[in-house]
């Protein structure tokens, strides 16, 4: 059977596009042992990085301090919706602290109109990464509808023993 | 999904888990790096989540082992509940429309009859397998986010 990988990537402006279109992402990080964490957080995409924010007190923040290297996804399943509607992205690299000069307006101002997603009612500072897109992995699955059109449900049932 | 990559640094895979009767399954290529990753180190955490279009986001976090299964312990007779929504994306049983007309009000339904068969083909041949995530850790994240 063939990999569909390669067929269900998106383009950069695709990859742009989704990342403006969403403001969670989920953030992967690494204990003091090496076990993973994972937590979630507010972003936004601003020239060809993303900016997300921690609580500072937070396993995530205390983790990147350690270890800085993170995984960041972004994902879009609506409830109502088909597998070939799943989209998403996941971004590899650095975690880079953005503050002072180094953080323009704009994304200071987006972020603090964010809530966080855990906890929404707390206040909305912490430390604000950014991570680029040089390493990541994208797909759409609306881009492998009809794959299997060449080959009969009966065939395919038959081979797999089912009927 | 959290695996380690070659490098050691972390990465994340979005999946679908099935689940059923306090356990956990994961269905992917064995050719995938997700599967490697967990065969030179099944350290796992897992992040369950509403759906990404619900404003009230709630997740759980799940941390443990993978434990791999063989395509004989995947396609078992008598394997679990969870093995047997895991083996079949949820459709095991369902050939035709009329088995289970609820299931496709999302989905076109000979597209997804065809995944689903191909599914059993794929784990029969040792294309897809199953990985079981054995937890240690279970807690809603916002109780443990500051731990």
């Amino acid at each position: 059977m063939p990999r569909e990988h390669a067929d269900i990537k998106m383009t950069p402006e695709e990859l742009r596009a989704f990342l403006h279109s969403d403001n969670r992402l989920v953030v992967a990080t690494l204990d003091a042992d090496g076990a993973g964490w994972v937590d979630a957080a507010v972003f936004t995409f601003f020239d060809d990085r993303v900016y997300f924010r921690l609580p500072v007190d937070s396993r995530s923040f205390r983790n990147i301090q350690g270890d800085a290297r993170v995984c960041c996804v972004v994902e879009s399943k609506p409830a109502a919706s088909s597998y070939y509607d799943i989209r998403g992205a996941m971004l590899h690299g650095v975690a880079a602290a953005t503050e002072g000069e180094n953080l323009p307006a704009a994304i200071a101002e987006a972020l603090a109109a964010l809530p966080d997603p855990v906890t929404p009612d707390s206040p909305r500072d912490g430390q604000i990464f950014s991570i680029g897109l040089e390493d990541h992995t994208s797909f759409m699955f609306a881009k492998i509808k009809y794959r299997y059109e060449d080959r009969a449900l009966k065939s395919i049932q038959a081979d797999a023993g089912l009927v | 999904m959290v695996t380690r990559r070659k490098d050691g640094s972390p990465t994340c895979h979005p999946m679908a888990r099935f689940y059923a009767d306090g356990e956990m399954y994961l269905n992917m290529y064995a050719t995938s790096a997700k599967h490697r990753n967990l065969s030179r180190d099944p350290r796992i955490a897992c992040l369950v989540t509403t759906e990404s279009d619900d404003p009230n986001f709630r997740a759980v976090i799940i941390r443990g082992t993978a434990r791999y299964l063989t395509p004989e312990q995947t396609l078992a007779p008598d394997a679990s509940t969870a093995v047997r929504l895991a083996r079949g994306i949820g459709m095991e049983g369902v050939t035709k429309v009329e088995d289970a007309p609820e299931k496709f009000a999302t989905e076109e339904p000979e597209d997804w009859l065809k995944r689903a068969a191909i599914m059993v083909e794929r784990i029969r041949d040792g294309v897809r397998v199953l990985w079981e995530v054995v937890p240690h850790e279970v807690a809603w994240l916002d109780d443990v986010r500051r731990s």
